[in-house]
């Protein structure tokens, strides 16, 4: 046989080595979990046959603890880049199979090096995370790793998308990563989000806790906020970023791309003119306003689970990507507390950097008050979204629906915030404060002075009526030119779908500066 | 020859009717007989529809389901209209509703900017 031939002969068994991963025994071990391996996971999320591996053959140079005796090609973790609906995304999938998908030197260049080609080729960063941490036989070398994955997560950040797949163990310093990322999804049962292990956590504060109660997925969708999105399994995990990924551009200077559809953009919802309750303390559904104005009725909600009371998610209006912010009534009241501000915030600025329109459905009645908010930052957690809606730059079309009171009015893309096209329904009450309250304060003397029960009771109405009919209605608002237009409720999707258009070059700067200080 | 017969005829319902006039001069005989004769074919003729009616419900050619619940719907018609009172304001109420719902904000539905 000629040397090259015996030279393909060798990369062809190499390869196949490096394909097999850990072995079939770490393999099975892997499949009894319920877990993919990391080529497996790849091969879901990637179109068929669009794989390129880079650094196949990278092994570490660690000689401590007799580690030369124990190289392994790829070091762990598959890298390269394909597609994903035709769309170039760069990848890399930590192999738990191979040395427990430690994170060591070598491990670490492979995956700065799939960041950095992103950044140049202006594609989004999938990363799939799956490792039982830094490989303690390199010492500070998988600490340097680490830091080397994070400087370039926060270079990276606003430039092109970041996802992160948690599909196993996630500890330690490790989990600043996915933190430092634009979205996490994270499987129920099976990955594990968190600083220190239950371990760590009996001995140093006595609680007993399993690593699904500390750091799983229902934890971290729900109470944490860390995970966007909670998956029941590897697969639907892998089926929602490719979802996400529609909805997003490939970087920060191209727009998302168009989702043709059927939908008429004219489309009338009739349901949408008896949607408000008579009764403005009774609630009702904003998912329901949502499906009637967006395109299909397609909606992918992100943090699902978490601080109920605002929504957020990307839809499309009109063929357009936009992201969606609405207060939900049915949860708290579609109050903005410390959660929902932050959680409103994160996903305004995500739009902001990567040129995705916002479309605001205000409902808000105000802030939660107490204690707990107060000592909590409310404050500076409002102050968040505040900022967050100000600074940005993207076409914002804001329509309010009904309560729209004080702060939080204009913390909600008001106009003065720079809204674009802001249109209000005709129950919109847009006002410092509620009837009720105001009454109580500009009327406390009068009222204080009407000794009657039943005669205060009526005074308390009537000025009530002088103030709704005065206050708590949109034409107020209107008169100043604070919104565009009182619009009919069911021709809301053809009215934002138009504003979108209508601002699709919109171009507005911000003040040149090294970078702001955002309220953090 | 025919035009003596037309005049014979009508000499003979001449005679006839001066004896009519002399007998009933008010002519109260004449209606009360004519009327008798109608009523007596009405009644005959009702009595024929019975009677077929029920020839063919034995026969099985009309169901008597069919024959009972027609009687009842008669029944029901002549009794108590508070029930049909009731659905006429119900759908009077609501084609007023719907006439005022029907006032809409009309939108052209129709985006002329070319998308880029």
């Amino acid at each position: 046989m000629s040397n090259q031939k015996e030279g393909i002969k060798t990369l062809v068994e190499r390869r196949g080595a490096a394909f097999a991963g850990g072995g079939e025994k770490r393999v099975a071990a892997q499949h009894a979990k319920g877990k993919l391996t990391a080529r497996e996971r790849l091969a879901l999320l990637l179109d068929e046959g669009s794989f390129e591996e880079y650094d196949m053959f990278k092994q570490h140079r660690c000689t401590n603890f007799s580690m030369e005796k124990n190289k392994f090609d790829g070091d762990g973790v598959v890298t390269g880049q394909g597609t994903i609906s035709g769309r170039q995304v760069f990848v890399f999938a930590q192999d738990f199979t191979v040395s427990g998908g430690s994170l060591g030197e070598a491990h670490a260049q492979k995956i700065c090096k799939i960041m950095d080609m992103a950044v140049q080729a202006g594609a989004p960063v999938i990363g799939l995370n799956d490792s039982g941490g830094a490989r303690i036989q390199e010492g500070i070398n998988a600490l340097a790793g680490f830091g080397e994955i994070f400087e370039r997560n926060i270079l990276s950040s606003g430039v092109v998308p970041q996802i992160s797949g948690i599909f196993g163990p996630c500890a330690g310093g490790a989990v600043y990563s996915p933190a430092l990322t634009d979205f996490n999804v994270m499987i129920q049962e099976s990955s594990y989000m968190f600083l220190t292990g239950p371990a760590v956590v009996k001995s140093v504060t006595g609680e007993v806790v399993t690593q699904e109660q500390l750091g799983g997925a229902s934890v971290h969708s729900a109470k944490s906020g860390v995970a966007h999105f909670a998956a029941a399994s590897e697969q639907e995990g892998i089926q929602t970023i490719k979802q996400l990924l529609g909805f997003l551009p490939q970087n920060h200077t191209q727009k998302a791309p168009d989702r043709p559809t059927d939908d008429p953009v004219g489309r009338v919802s009739d349901v949408l003119n008896d949607i408000i309750p008579d009764n403005p303390n009774q609630a009702y559904d904003m998912y329901g306003v949502i499906a009637e104005i967006v395109d299909d009725g397609i909606f992918m909600e992100v943090h699902k689970n978490w601080a109920k009371n605002i929504i957020v998610g990307f839809a499309h209006i009109g063929a357009k990507s936009v992201g969606i912010v609405a207060n939900q009534p049915k949860m708290l009241a579609g109050v903005l507390d410390i959660n929902a501000s932050r959680k409103a915030a994160r996903f305004v600025r995500f739009c902001d950097a990567f040129n995705i329109p916002l479309v605001t459905l205000v409902d808000v009645p105000g802030f939660l008050c107490g204690t707990q908010q107060e000592y909590g930052g409310i404050i500076t957690n409002g102050a968040k979204l505040l900022y967050a809606y100000g600074e940005a730059t993207v076409p914002k079309v804001t329509v309010t629906l009904r309560k729209s009171y004080g702060g939080a009015h204009i913390v909600m893309s008001c106009k003065q915030l720079r809204g674009d096209v802001n249109y209000a329904w005709p129950s919109a009450n847009i006002a410092v404060m509620g009837a009720g309250g105001a009454v109580e304060i500009l009327y406390s003397k009068e009222l204080k002075a009407i000794e009657d029960p039943a005669a205060r009771e009526e005074f308390r109405q009537e000025k009530m009526q002088e103030y709704d009919n005065l206050f708590c209605n949109p034409y107020q608002a209107a008169s100043y030119g604070y919104i565009e237009d009182v619009i009919e409720p069911r021709n809301t999707r053809f009215r934002i779908a138009r504003a979108l258009v209508q601002l699709q070059n919109k171009k507005q700067d911000t003040p040149k500066r090294k970078h702001d200080n955002l309220p953090l | 020859m025919n035009v003596f017969l037309i005049m014979d005829q009508a000499q003979r319902v001449a005679q006839k009717s001066a004896h009519m006039s002399d007998i009933d001069p008010n002519g109260w005989t004449l209606t009360l007989v004519s009327v008798c004769v109608v009523f007596t074919a009405l009644l005959i003729l009702y009595l024929a529809y019975s009677l077929i009616g029920e020839v063919m419900v034995r026969r099985g050619v009309i169901s008597p389901k069919a024959v009972r619940m027609r009687r009842k719907m008669r029944a029901a018609s002549h009794g108590d209209c508070s029930e049909q009172a009731a659905i006429a304001l119900a759908l009077h109420c609501y084609l007023i509703e719907k006439q005022e719902s029907d006032i809409h904000d009309n939108e052209s539905g129709i985006i002329t900017i070319t998308r880029q």
